[in-house]
């Protein structure tokens, strides 16, 4: 987002959120006690660091502690122990929230403000100066595509504009941080591809982007790491590529295997399995050797395909 | 929704005209009497109400800085 | 400033919220009717006709102002809880204090536009009767504007602590019992034979606000003259015990989970 001119103030902020990780959680916990005295641990012990600046994604089965975790950070809910800080401040301070633009899961505003009134409540929230409120406004409504419906009432739009508004009102007054939990959902393909595009340009722009969803293939794409919870703890955290763990393989299917061909494999030490047909899993060097044994037992190929694990996979793997 | 409207409107009307002609019979006899003391007119109630006056504004005071107390606290526990 | 803009932008959207409720709309044409319909009464010579109009359009008024603090208090907070409309306004750097005291405002400016309303109604008929505009009554409608405010900033604290029914429930006791406060509860703790009961109505009548002393109905009926020092002091404790109020409102809504 451009077109804002800093204060000293916000000067002093730019240098300072660079000498602190984005956010930082240090053995935060959060402990809900259920009717009849059981505990329930949503959270336990979370270490975690999001670096200034890139997409971060933070993963999790359903009921795995991402919404507590968000909760925490933006004050709804006091940690029961442990520390959780934004840009180096603690996160039970409104202060703290200054420079966060936050989207929730189904962001609800009241449905007799418009579009335009209700950037125009978070403006006054925020603290924009009334004589740059309107271009801020107009500016977050363009880059939603809001502008055609900016003055109808929210109940009146369907689910995927109103997803338009929550997106809107996290980006105004660009802040350096936006937590974004289930950005794309409720929108359309077009809209997705739209709303990737923002977060590719946030990061380019220098922001933090705190990155909730289910849509593993977003993930993947867009975040520069990944963070992973499995009932309340920390599973994994580092790049997509380090959560997959770089396991490339190639698959060759073949109609059958002659015995000339079988004894060629068997040399090369390679693993296959027969059903309807035959699959030889191999690493991407033995590709070529594979494909020669095959050569020489006059066996029909049929394919070669590369495959990976997938973020998905590496998920299912570590979350479920 | 404008005829629903008009007619909880005439409905209203009506009730509260009941309602009124139900309660003007006493309030008829609105004649000058003697009575008790109005609450303006008891130094007693004067005096309760100056003393009550004083303890919420200390209470307000209190709850001022029990509120930056709890707020310093959670400060430093986080 | 920039707080008090925050609390100004949280005080409008409660306000254009309150305004689209029905029974506020419901309680403000009854009231409006009530009112009206006293000038049916012209069997009456027009010296006790005024009266009447002004004592049953006060009691009227007064009811519509017990209704207002309880509906625009008791699900306030809780009814943007619900509906999940506080996580983005709490998403900001906003002090939980301060939306409480903006949804409050919100609600008391919605409570002022409808004794607004209704004054312009009463003063309205009251001045085809009289002849002339009658200050003192105006000035009895802001003292009922000042109990609301009370009973309200009471039924905004029940509702951080229990349901919005519950809140309600007890905000309209508060009404209720505080209106016979000086008048009545006093009496019962002389009469009170059991020490037991002596006590409880004591805790009673030190937690109730005294809410009687905001009516001036008699005063303005009979045309009685109320010290202005008087005034001052009612005026005054309102206010106070309202800002008593919502400072433990804060508190309470700064420690809630949400």
């Amino acid at each position: 987002m451009s077109g804002n001119t800093e204060s000293h103030g916000d000067q002093l902020m730019t240098e300072t959120h660079l000498a602190y990780p984005a956010i930082r959680c240090r053995g935060a916990t959060r402990v809900y006690r259920l009717p009849g005295g059981e505990k329930r641990v949503a959270v336990a012990d979370l270490d975690l660091e999001v670096p200034a600046g890139g997409v971060f994604g933070f993963l999790g089965a359903n009921g795995a502690g991402k919404t507590t975790t968000i909760k925490m950070l933006l004050g709804f809910l006091k940690p029961t122990s442990g520390r959780l800080e934004i840009f180096g401040e603690p996160c039970s301070e409104p202060e703290t929230r200054r420079h966060v633009g936050y989207l929730p899961e189904q962001p609800y505003f009241h449905p007799f403000l418009s579009p335009r009134e209700v950037l125009r409540v978070h403006a006054d929230l925020m603290g924009i100066p009334r004589r740059e409120q309107s271009a801020a406004i107009d500016e977050a409504l363009e880059l939603t595509g809001l502008q055609k419906n900016r003055n109808l009432a929210l109940g009146r739009l369907s689910k995927g504009n109103q997803q338009r508004v929550g997106i809107a009102q996290a980006l105004l007054g660009s802040p350096r941080l936006l937590i974004l939990d289930e950005p794309t959902s409720g929108l359309d393909p077009v809209a997705r591809h739209e709303m990737r595009g923002i977060i590719a340009r946030l990061r380019e722009e220098g922001r933090t982007i705190f990155l909730s969803s289910h849509v593993l293939s977003e993930i993947d794409t867009l975040c520069d790491r990944v963070a992973i919870l499995k009932q309340g703890r920390l599973a994994a955290c580092g790049t997509p590529e380090e959560i997959k763990q770089g396991r490339n393989t190639v698959r060759v299917s073949a109609a059958f295997l002659t015995p000339i061909a079988e004894r060629e494999l068997q040399g090369l030490g390679v693993q296959w399995d027969t059903g309807h047909e035959v699959t030889i899993e191999c690493s991407p060097d033995q590709v070529y050797p594979v494909l020669r044994a095959l050569e020489k037992g006059s066996v029909p190929l049929r394919c070669v395909t590369p495959s990976s694990e997938t973020l998905e996979g590496a998920f299912l793997r570590l979350a479920a | 929704m404008r005829d629903s409207a008009r007619s909880l409107v005439h409905r209203a009307a009506a009730a509260a005209a009941a309602l009124t002609v139900a309660l003007a019979a006493p309030a008829a006899a609105h004649e000058e009497h003697e009575h008790l003391p109005h609450h303006w007119e008891s130094p007693g109630v004067r005096g309760e109400l100056t003393g009550q006056t004083g303890i919420l504004l200390l209470g307000w005071l209190a709850a001022a800085g029990t509120g930056r107390l709890l707020a310093r606290k959670e400060r430093e526990r986080c | 400033m920039h707080r008090l803009r925050q609390i100004l932008a949280i005080a409008r959207v409660a306000y254009l919220e309150n305004l689209r409720k029905q029974v506020l709309q419901v309680t403000l044409i009854l009231t409006i009717a009530a009112i009206g319909s006293t000038t049916l009464l012209s069997f009456f010579d027009v010296g006790v006709q005024i009266k009447i109009l002004k004592d049953l359009s006060l009691a009227a008024i007064l009811f519509c102002g017990g209704v207002l603090a309880v509906v625009l208090s008791a699900g306030n907070i809780p009814g943007e809880i619900l509906t999940h409309t506080v996580y983005p306004v709490l998403a900001r750097a906003v002090r939980r204090s301060d939306y409480v005291l903006g949804r409050y405002l919100g609600a008391m400016a919605t409570a002022a536009l409808c004794m607004a309303l209704l004054a312009v109604v009463f003063l309205g008929i009251l001045a085809v009767y009289e002849k002339t505009f009658d200050g003192a009554v105006a000035l009895g409608m802001l003292f009922i504007l000042i109990e609301v405010a009370v009973v309200a900033a009471i039924g905004t604290l029940f509702s951080l602590f229990v349901s919005p029914l519950v809140a309600g429930t007890l905000t309209i006791g508060v009404f209720i019992l505080g209106q016979i406060k000086i008048s009545f509860l006093h009496g019962a703790i002389e009469r009170s034979a059991s020490p037991a009961g002596s006590l409880l109505l004591k805790g009673l009548y030190a937690a109730l606000p005294n809410l009687d002393c905001f009516s001036f109905k008699d005063a303005l009926v009979h045309n009685i003259a109320v010290p202005p020092s008087y005034m001052g002091i009612v005026a005054l404790y309102g206010l106070v015990y309202c800002a008593f109020v919502l400072s433990v409102s804060g508190i309470a809504f700064a420690r809630k989970d949400l």
